[in-house]
């Protein structure tokens, strides 16, 4: 076959119009991909949001990696100024289902004792079958102070329906208060204290 | 006329040839979500869009497209149009997108999808195409919804997410169940389109009988006048 006779070819014509798709269809989402882009921030808005239901004020901190999890890796954390000892924690939980991930927002409150006061998901990794995990199975979550307090799969008795990812997010969940713990509930004591010791002085001067 | 054509392929898309009940094609989606109602129907409605905007494309470019390589140029169209889906969805709709899960991604290997380019847009017009997808989407959303519907009272006892009674049966909000729903569902909708079915034909039939006897009884009062002409030409 000449160079011409391929030219003329209808596996000629195949190539072309296959490559003239995919670069169309390539174009195409390489500009929607720019447009409808999700970045971090607004993924932490749209967490706030869901939250609190306004904005709020906060301070970026950054994650320390001296802490070590077993089960889960805090991705970001954000310590709220308009809500006192308020602490989001963007924390993924793994040993999900199918060996994948869910991706958490965890309120921690530090004011008494360490717990959590909301719990939302943020992404996943293969959980099929996330959608299952409703509202009510999240709220066993909140208001535990204690990581050992609630074990993987064990939901105060709801069943979700999606036990490996209900699974990662209690990891997730149990990962954010060890890490509020080890971080900052131990200044938050020595705050404490102080302000006490503060309330003697002044007490004591009058 | 072409009222009616259009008319036709609606019907078809949306009862006669609905996907869920009549062809059995989606199969894995429709297990998958149907044991929440609203999941079902934001994915039905992913699927009218996606179906509609996929069969208008590969109507369009039917003449183009050499027809050794339809397959791969149908995934290639349809993949785009899922993953346009995605990103709007996880834009405007993060809610439903999280809801979904990895079943929106698997719309790309849709059966319904791949099955009406293949079956119909690629032989009509772009507007017929466009008929085809958007009855046929809406076949699919109503089938899943309904279903879902059924599965989340009886499985969650609530529906649309609104907690309506406290009894429930879990198995009902598994894919076993939605398995039982399906093929209940499939046999109900059968049952109903066939006794519609034979009733428009014994219809039809005694009409057709009627308009014989009719014809019958118009020859027999004509067949005295018969002889009365033979009669009246012997006469003559």
């Amino acid at each position: 076959m000449t160079a011409k006779q391929f030219f003329k070819s209808k596996a000629f014509k195949c190539i072309v119009t296959l490559l003239a798709i995919l670069l169309v269809c390539g174009v195409m989402l390489t500009i929607c991909n720019a447009l409808f882009f999700v970045s971090a921030e607004e993924k932490l808005q749209r967490a706030i949001s869901k939250i609190y239901g306004e904005e709020v004020e906060y301070n970026i901190a950054e994650p320390d990696s001296s802490v070590t999890l077993t089960s889960s890796r805090v991705e970001e954390v954000y310590e709220i100024t308009t809500y006192e000892g308020d602490y989001l924690l963007k924390v993924t939980g793994f040993e999900g289902y199918s060996g994948g991930t869910v991706t958490c927002w965890v309120l921690a409150n530090v004011s008494d004792g360490v717990k959590i006061k909301k719990i939302t998901i943020d992404s996943n990794v293969n959980q099929s079958f996330i959608w299952k995990v409703s509202d009510g199975a999240l709220q066993t979550l909140v208001g535990k102070q204690d990581a050992a307090g609630f074990e993987k799969f064990d939901m105060d008795g709801i069943k979700t329906g999606a036990s490996y990812s209900m699974g990662a997010i209690s990891n997730a969940a149990n990962g954010a208060l060890e890490y509020v713990k080890a971080k900052y509930a131990a200044a938050s004591a020595y705050l404490f204290r102080g302000a006490e010791c503060a309330i003697v002085l002044q007490g004591g001067n009058a | 006329m072409m009222k009616n054509k259009y008319g036709k392929i609606a019907m078809d898309g949306l009862i006669f040839n609905n996907p869920t009940f009549m062809l059995v094609l989606g199969t894995c989606p429709t297990l998958g979500l149907i044991s929440s109602a609203s999941s079902a129907a934001g994915m039905g409605l992913t699927v009218v869009v996606i179906l509609t905007l996929s069969n208008i494309l590969i109507s369009a470019f039917r003449k183009i497209i050499p027809n050794e390589v339809r397959i791969p140029a149908y995934i290639v169209i349809i993949a785009t149009l899922v993953t346009l889906a995605r990103m709007v969805m996880q834009k405007f709709i993060p809610d439903l997108y999280d809801s979904l899960g990895g079943f929106l991604a698997l719309i790309v290997v849709n059966c319904i999808i791949l099955g009406r380019a293949e079956a119909f847009a690629n032989k009509h017009t772009v507007l017929e195409s466009a008929v085809d997808g958007l009855s046929t989407g809406l076949g699919f959303t109503a089938a899943l919804t309904i279903m879902g519907v059924v599965c989340e009272f009886l499985g969650s006892g609530s529906l649309f997410g609104a907690k309506i009674m406290d009894f429930s049966i879990g198995l009902f909000a598994t894919p076993a169940g939605s398995f039982i729903i399906y093929g209940l569902s499939i046999a109900l909708f059968t049952y109903v389109l066939g006794t519609i079915t034979r009733y428009r034909r014994v219809k039809s039939l005694k009409l057709s009988r009627e308009n014989l006897l009719d014809g019958g009884a118009l020859a027999e009062a004509s067949a005295p006048a018969a002889p009365a002409a033979a009669e009246i030409k012997e006469a003559e």
